[in-house]
């Protein structure tokens, strides 16, 4: 018998283990940051399936694919992710792959260790969860931050409750999104001290944060915030229309007569979702500056494109190359819009809130409602729900679509 | 070991192998096929009738020089050993192996020379037997659903306990390759209707439930049928197809009780082929969950001729073992150009609801 079982090892095509990791590696660039775009939900779920399928053809390539990725590290360090996952799938066999996966956040570029991180929030965090809980104490903001990040985003308890002394942009803002997900102390002055941050990223995650942990006073905070003129009311105006309520609409129509704040308040009046402020979007719609935003937080609110016009056409004198890259954009028809109001209003209760056409007050995070959404509405009505409802689950809807509502799996596993 | 719900008169998959441009074992090329990752590449040196570098899809670890024969056992002789792969704890059932294998007449001309290769494969595999237990094919693309048809029938009527089926092939000679060309059949920016010559190989282990479970081996799938069928308009006649070898092929296998939720294409840009698949599809189209799920291993892997069809098989099974499979029951068919064979085989993964006792 000649049969053994190393003959019946596969041999990887070093041609086809590439395409895999490039592959996955485009892919999981693309998640990144998705959760907070208009996108389907269809589209993500098709990317998560895309990028798994890859990580599966270098999984039965085993340590040749790791291998291979750490070749092609210095050219694209997006693979740091890839790498970082497929580390962190096998330290339970190996431990010193722990390592390894920890080890890419002191990689020499920023942009190995920037993957890295993003790999490591997707990766299965039950081995590497001690390294990381040791560098979560270390001395060094960023390195114990990003390390709290990763540890919060696997709901594993942080065993350093308290704020980082002096934290950089970038240690704050892992500081800030650590600290939404875990045991680390979040309070309103917490908010008042980040959302006042220099960064928008930080400011942003220190909304987010807050509204994760139901911090109290998040509200009358926001309606004091966003009345400031300093570069703390713009976030707050977003995220007035997350937690705020049709009360809020005055406000933030005064705050659309200001140029400084004109979007932010349109952004916040979309996400406020009230009926009440369509008429009010219509007359935006006649206004050149205002018109496309207020074009889309229609939208936004109804599910319903606006009506446009014919496209133009393009002018004469521009060349090829010009045309090559000439987007043109149908003009608004504001009076169809009024018309397409005038016949429709009737089906949107005014005393409600509204997302793409259906309506978020009456238990907007069963599936009936929440799979239809876009994603970065699912987003704020998750954070809306978290930060207003008392028990609202923990989630985590920024990693794979699989593992959205049961992010406390992972940290079970590691205990 | 799962063997407890299996028919004694079943027929199970027990093992599959692959060596395809796209991987080099079952599991890998159907991850690569599952992610649309091609092998496509220009030959070497060969030059199509426009001056064009001819596109083929190359197993990259052979040499370039070997002849075909030689590419061709290679290929078939590590498919044979992934698929035999579940029999290596189990000495005692490797004593009966019988082998059915699909080779194309246009690779392997003389029959004397398929034999020669089974011949070859038995000697480096070591347990399969160059005598009577052993068939050689040459029916098209079909082929190894005919091997496949053979073997079932030895199964069942207790003549073997255990069949290795197989089909390997390449269109990666030149003489076989300027031919293609003379007769419009490369795909190249000047025919788009043409295919991408490959290479491979697919294997497949069967047995009885009452074999499986005496020999303690977990199928992969199970056979719930295998048919043939009869094309009289073949490509390249003054006739049209429409597809009656390959609904005769259908009919012989589908059952509206186990509906198919995924299919395995014998694709391979021919509008012949497509065309054929679309009149089939018009009469059994009840018998499909969704008659446009499928999937075409040649946009990956090329034209693999008599590999076709058990590679079809390879990939549905590495499906429902890695937990993507569309759903429980899946149909693999295969069709020709030149020879007249038509085949499909219908599959149902193993621990599917509604397993029999």
């Amino acid at each position: 018998v000649l049969l053994t079982k190393e003959n019946l090892v596969s041999i990887p095509i070093k041609s086809v283990i590439r395409a895999h990791l490039e592959n996955a590696a485009d892919l999981a660039v693309m998640m990144r940051g998705a959760s907070f775009s208009l996108k389907p939900v269809s589209w993500f779920e098709t990317l998560c399936q895309r990028c798994e399928a890859n990580l599966d053809g270098l999984r039965i390539a085993g340590e040749y694919s790791i291998g291979f990725a750490q070749e092609l590290l210095a050219d694209q360090p997006e693979i740091a992710t890839i790498l970082a996952i497929l580390l962190a799938e096998c330290a339970g066999e190996q431990p010193a792959s722990a390592q390894q996966a920890i080890a890419l956040l002191d990689h020499p570029s920023s942009e190995v260790r920037d993957w890295a991180w993003w790999g490591l929030r997707l990766a299965p965090c039950r081995h590497i969860a001690p390294e990381l809980a040791k560098r979560a104490l270390g001395s060094k903001p960023v390195d114990a931050c990003v390390a709290m990040d990763i540890l919060a985003f696997h709901r594993i308890p942080i065993a350093r409750p308290g704020r980082i002394a002096q934290p950089d942009d970038e240690a704050a803002w892992f500081f800030v999104e650590a600290a939404g997900r875990s045991n680390i102390p979040w309070t309103t002055d917490d908010l008042r001290h980040f959302a006042s941050h220099p960064t928008r990223p930080v400011r942003q995650a220190a909304w987010r944060a807050s509204a994760r942990r139901a911090a109290p006073g998040l509200l009358a905070f926001c309606r004091d915030a966003a009345t400031r003129t300093d570069s703390i009311a713009a976030e707050a105006l977003e995220f007035l229309g997350v937690v705020g309520s049709r009360e809020d609409l005055d406000l933030l129509r005064i705050a659309v007569s200001h140029q400084q704040t004109a979007h932010a308040a349109l952004s916040g009046i979309g996400r406020l979702g009230s009926p009440q402020s369509v008429p009010f979007l219509l007359e935006a719609l006649t206004e050149p500056s205002l018109c496309e935003s207020a074009a889309a937080v229609l939208e936004r609110i109804t599910g319903t494109k606006v009506t446009r016009g014919a496209l133009p056409t393009a002018p004469a004198s521009m060349t090829e190359d010009e045309l090559d890259v000439w987007e043109p954009i149908a003009p608004i028809d504001a009076l169809a819009a009024r018309e397409w109001w005038s016949a429709t209003a009737g089906r949107f209760n005014p005393d409600k809130q509204w997302q793409g056409g259906l309506c978020m007050s009456d238990q907007p995070l069963r599936d009936e409602v929440f799979d239809h959404l876009p994603l970065g509405i699912r987003y704020d009505i998750y954070l809306r729900e978290r930060a207003l409802a008392a028990g609202t689950p923990d989630w985590e809807l920024e990693t794979w679509i699989g593992k959205r509502k049961k992010p406390q799996i992972e940290m079970q596993g590691s205990n | 070991v799962n063997t407890a719900d299996l028919r004694s008169d079943g027929i199970y998959v027990l093992g599959t192998g692959a060596q395809t441009p796209v991987g080099r074992s079952a599991p890998a090329a159907a991850a690569a096929v599952r992610c649309g990752i091609s092998a496509y590449t220009e030959h070497s040196y060969l030059v199509d009738q426009h001056g064009e570098p001819m596109v083929v899809a190359r197993a990259e670890w052979l040499d370039e020089t070997p002849p075909i024969t030689d590419r061709i056992f290679a290929l078939a002789e590590d498919a044979a050993h992934e698929a035999l792969g579940p029999l290596h704890a189990t000495p005692t059932a490797l004593r009966d192996v019988h082998t059915h294998l699909a080779l194309s007449a246009e690779s392997v001309p003389q029959s004397a020379i398929g034999h020669e290769i089974l011949q070859r494969l038995a000697s480096a595999v070591g347990v399969l037997h160059a005598d009577s237990r052993t068939e050689f094919i040459a029916a098209g693309h079909a082929g190894g659903l005919l091997a496949l048809e053979n073997a079932v029938r030895k199964l069942r009527g207790g003549e073997a306990q255990l069949c290795l089926v197989g089909g390997a092939d390449s269109w990666l000679d030149p003489d076989r390759l300027q031919t293609l060309d003379l007769q419009g059949r490369l795909h190249s920016m000047h025919n788009s209707w043409g295919f991408i010559p490959g290479e491979g190989a697919g294997f497949c282990l069967l047995a009885t439930g009452a074999s499986a479970y005496r020999f303690g081996l977990t199928p992969l799938a199970e056979l719930m049928a295998v048919a043939t069928g009869h094309e009289t308009k073949l490509m390249g006649t003054q006739t049209v197809c429409i597809g009656e070898g390959l609904t005769a092929a259908f009919r012989g296998v589908l059952d509206p009780a186990t509906p198919v939720a995924h299919s395995y294409c014998d694709f391979n840009g021919e509008t012949y082929r497509a065309d054929e698949y679309g009149f089939t599809i018009c009469r059994t189209s009840e018998f499909f969950e969704d008659a446009g799920s499928f999937t075409a291993g040649a946009e990956c892997w090329g034209d693999v001729g008599s590999a076709s069809a058990l590679l079809g098989m390879a990939l549905a099974t590495s499906s429902w073992k890695g937990g993507y499979a569309k759903g429980p029951v899946a149909l693999v068919w295969g069709s020709g150009a030149s020879a007249p064979c038509r085949g499909a085989a219908l599959l149902r993964e193993h621990s599917a609801p509604g397993e029999g006792n």
